[in-house]
């Protein structure tokens, strides 16, 4: 008896020890395209870690979100890693977590400074969406000459004023009202004059932003000298309309637009999606800011090994700025990138 | 374990088993069905009241975030009408928001210096409007949508209404100017309480709403009016999540969430009281379930027992008196079957037993008696007498080596006549015996006849009942003696045959008719006490030792010879 049970006991110690620590994700949405494919690199890049990532959809409910963290805030998930719902949310996951002694890294959505000021051991994961909104404006500075005084071919009315016409996403939204302001701050600060013909707000989603061009094209038509899009679907959606309207004509019918000598307009827009790129090597998009996920994965899933393994975080690899924030720079992406 | 088992009695093993093995099955079946309904149970309380707390929350993010969808929209407005300077088409456009919005109770747009720039209000706007925290914290925190707890209306000096504020920073166009400014949007607060008691929270059910400070922002329980009551603090411990607590003696169900797009936390109170003590019914139900049915089983087999082991105490307590010699008594049971055709076998037994001890007895007794009287046959006086008187007459005639003959004779004969063995000699000591005998009388019938024997060597060693060939010999010398004293002849042969060793003892003579033949038989058969033939004493002791299969017959001739034989079983064995 005795020695059965002493089988047993080192059968489950046994068990316990071969047990892979678990770490969980959560996306605040898969069906956010960008999400999705922020999900698949950080899986990719844990492939190679010792720990094994468990994955949740939070279907764009907090209340939903708030459930499946709850469940995972015990001793047996001592890291997490949250892509928040609602970023003013977020305080009360953190004290949960400062009750139950885990570390969270948040990514992709930042909480407010207050908030991560609460705890300790919390971190944030993202890229700054001024810089973005920065990048953005020196690919239109780039498409203009880079010459604020003297303004290149593009400035087809050749008054030196830029006119554009800005694709929003959701009103009130952080990143939406950020980019929309520091990309126009940014030409203005550097010298570029610029006249905002309209500002339309198509939700960050691809099919309104289709359907909200046409309106804007038959307000401004030729008027508009480019179309600065809060990221790359409505973008996207916008050539579409703009594919109808013969702002894009493939001349020659060799499936790419030649800028030079057939129909085209500037179309900036962020993210950095790979059906963004493929449209840049068409000809069409002229360029995107590439909101890295796969750094962002990378250096998540690194940061999780090293606080796992207790690795004073001294010498960690990317830049962490005041003990919480790991800033992922955005890219440019263009034909001339 | 096994050995102490054994040292119980049946009665105490049956009881002890069936309580084991009912008391551990029941055991296993109430803790198992126990588990499996308290699980479920706990599981049916906490998805239900998750997914009452998800109702009561969406419904406050319905109604909030169509708030805040309105304060986007008026954003955009602002921006737009303030760059053309229509500060009266935003007006209009304040009041026809609070018109189609029955929710909202004022719109306004103030400079950041407390000025007003457009508003639904007609009253005059609070001069010290730059202190209100609402107003404050959406110039330090720009980009939220800012909900203060519920308060006496204050965007106007002499507000008496409840509301709740929502303030937002904005950005609007003065002279071409970018300009800082708030939005303000002044809610009713009845809507708050509707919704609250529109969820079916049961009794005393309840819920609160706290910002990140934990400061009470609304509480639907009277009782609880400032963030240190017991609700709060119970919402404030649980952070996030679910939990049972119990709260003035009702068990409650605690849900704590988050509101979308505010910084606010709601906790749910539900009521599980009912649910929470029919549990505890269900488990007091199954332990009495469990204790009766443990006790009617006790109970049971403690009468089966009594029914099996009582007879058999009883059968015990007889067999210690049989034990001492009683077997008088009766053995008187009530119980099983078996257990009653045990007793009455034991009874039968019993007087088979005592059968047999009153036989062995008696036959005993007559074993002795028969033995005394063929003793008693031996030292007949009136041989000792007339043996005395030949010895004598043998004297007188000087015949001295004749005397010395009788004499030594006569004591060998009385000496094996009274040895100490009792029932069964060798055959070659009662042949030596007999010619002692034979001597002797030779002596005195002054050698009327002449004896011989014919000894199958090979049985000298068998044993034959002691003291039975004299009184044949004696016989055989009475009847074979002529009147006229002519000589006779008696022969003794023994021998072996299927089994029985026979003696017979021969003398000529006048021999005897069948029907003298039939008559003797007759009266050594016969149970009559007769003491005066020595042939009956014979036969008599033939039986009691050997049984039925020994006898004692005469055969004869007349005029020729007589022929008594003895037929004994063989034996080699000592005392019968």
């Amino acid at each position: 008896m005795k020695r059965i049970l002493t089988i047993l006991l080192v059968l489950i110690l046994s068990a316990c020890e071969a047990q892979v620590m678990t770490v969980p994700v959560f996306i605040y949405d898969n069906s956010d395209a960008y999400m999705a494919e922020f999900e698949t690199n950080i899986k990719l890049a844990a492939l190679s870690k010792d720990y094994l990532i468990r994955s949740f959809n939070s279907q764009n409910s907090q209340i939903i979100q708030n459930d499946q963290i709850e469940q995972f805030m015990n001793n047996d998930y001592p890291v997490l890693m949250i892509n928040p719902v609602d970023r003013l949310s977020v305080y009360a996951i953190i004290e949960k977590a400062k009750q139950n002694d885990s570390t969270i890294i948040f990514f992709n959505r930042e909480p407010l400074p207050e908030d991560i000021a609460l705890y300790d051991k919390i971190y944030y994961v993202g890229a700054d969406a001024i810089q973005s909104a920065q990048l953005q404006a020196s690919l239109i500075m780039d498409l203009f000459g880079n010459n604020p005084r003297v303004l290149n071919e593009y400035d087809k009315n050749g008054d030196g004023i830029i006119q554009t016409v800005i694709l929003k996403g959701e009103q009130g939204h952080q990143d939406a009202e950020a980019r929309t302001k520091h990309v126009i701050e940014s030409l203005t600060s550097e010298g570029y004059k610029i006249e905002v013909l309209d500002v339309s707000i198509a939700n960050w989603d691809r099919e309104t932003a289709q359907e909200q061009m046409k309106e804007l094209i038959t307000l401004y038509g030729e008027d508009i000298e480019i179309l600065i899009s809060n990221n790359d679907a409505m973008a996207l959606g916008a050539i579409e309309t703009l594919k109808e309207f013969k702002f894009f004509e493939d001349l020659n019918l060799d499936g790419v637009i030649d800028r030079a000598v057939e129909p085209w307009l500037p179309v900036v827009g962020i993210d950095g999606l790979e059906v963004s790129i493929e449209s840049i090597k068409q000809g069409y998009l002229y360029g995107t800011i590439k909101n890295d996920s796969e750094s962002m994965a990378d250096c998540l899933v690194q940061l999780t090994e090293w606080l796992l393994e207790g690795k004073p975080l001294i010498d960690f690899p990317y830049k962490i700025t005041d003990g919480k924030y790991l800033w992922i720079n955005y890219q440019k992406l263009s034909l001339e990138e | 374990m096994i050995k102490r088992l054994n040292d119980l009695s049946i009665g105490q093993m049956i009881f002890v088993i069936s309580i084991a093995i009912v008391g551990i099955i029941l055991m296993l079946a109430t803790v198992t069905t126990n588990q499996i309904i308290f699980t479920r149970t706990d599981k049916l309380i906490e998805t239900t009241s998750k997914e009452i707390n998800k109702q009561v929350i969406m419904n406050y993010e319905n109604y909030l975030s169509n708030v805040i969808d309105i304060s986007n929209s008026l954003q955009g407005y602002i921006v737009d009408y303030t760059k053309d300077g229509n500060i009266d088409d935003l007006n209009q456009l304040f009041i026809v928001t609070t018109n189609i919005e029955k929710n909202i109770r004022s719109v306004a747009l103030l400079s950041q210096d407390g000025d007003v720039i457009a508003t639904s209000i007609n009253s005059p706007i609070n001069p010290r409007i730059t202190d209100i925290d609402w107003f404050r914290q959406a110039i330090e925190m720009v980009d939220i949508h800012h909900f203060s707890g519920l308060h006496t209306e204050n965007i106007i000096s002499n507000g008496t209404d409840e509301v709740v504020t929502i303030s937002k920073y904005v950005q609007y166009i003065k002279n071409g100017q970018t300009m800082n400014g708030v939005l303000m949007i002044d809610i009713n607060t009845s809507n708050f309480k509707t919704l609250a008691a529109q969820t079916n929270l049961g009794e005393a059910g309840h819920i609160i709403i706290t910002d990140q400070m934990n400061g009470l922002i609304y509480s639907s329980d009277n009782d609880c009016t400032n963030s240190v009551c017991d609700s709060a603090i119970i919402a404030q411990n649980i952070v996030l999540g679910g939990k049972l607590v119990n709260l003035s003696d009702l068990n409650m169900y605690v849900n704590v969430n988050t509101i979308k797009d505010t910084r606010w936390k709601i906790a749910t109170f539900i009521n599980v009281n009912e649910i929470i003590t029919m549990k505890t019914e269900i488990l007091v139900q199954m332990i009495f379930i469990f204790l009766g049915t443990l006790i009617a089983v006790a109970l049971t087999s403690l009468y089966f027992s009594r029914r099996i082991t009582n007879p058999m105490n009883k059968l015990k307590k007889h067999i210690k008196l049989i034990e001492q010699g009683d077997f008088e008594s009766r053995v008187d049971v009530e119980g099983q079957k078996e257990v009653i055709l045990l007793a009455d076998a034991f009874n039968n037994m019993s007087d088979r037993v005592k059968e047999l001890m009153v036989k062995v007895l008696n036959e005993q007794n007559e074993k002795r008696k028969t033995h005394f009287i063929a003793l008693q046959n031996q030292i007949n006086p009136h041989f000792l007498y007339n043996t005395l008187d030949s010895i004598v007459a043998l004297s007188e005639n000087n015949r001295n080596k004749d005397v010395e003959l009788a004499i030594i004779a006569l004591s060998k004969f009385f000496r094996m006549s009274i040895s100490s063995e009792m029932n069964l000699v060798e055959l070659k000591d009662e042949i030596e015996h007999i010619r002692n005998y034979l001597v002797i009388q030779q002596i005195r019938y002054r050698n009327a006849f002449k004896f011989d024997f014919e000894i199958d060597e090979e049985i000298l060693h068998h044993k034959v009942i002691k003291l039975s060939l004299q009184p044949l010999v004696e016989n055989a010398i009475l009847h074979g003696i002529q009147p006229d004293e002519s000589f006779t002849t008696i022969l003794i042969k023994a021998y072996y045959k299927d089994g029985f060793t026979y003696i017979e003892v021969f003398n000529e003579g006048y021999g005897m008719s069948h029907e003298r033949i039939k008559e003797i038989h007759d009266m050594i058969q016969s149970e009559k006490q007769s003491s005066s033939l020595g042939l009956k004493n014979v036969y008599q002791r033939l039986k009691l030792y050997y049984g039925d299969e020994a006898d004692l017959y005469i055969e004869s001739e007349l005029d020729e010879y007589t022929k008594v034989i003895m037929k004994m079983p063989f034996s080699m064995e000592g005392e019968l």
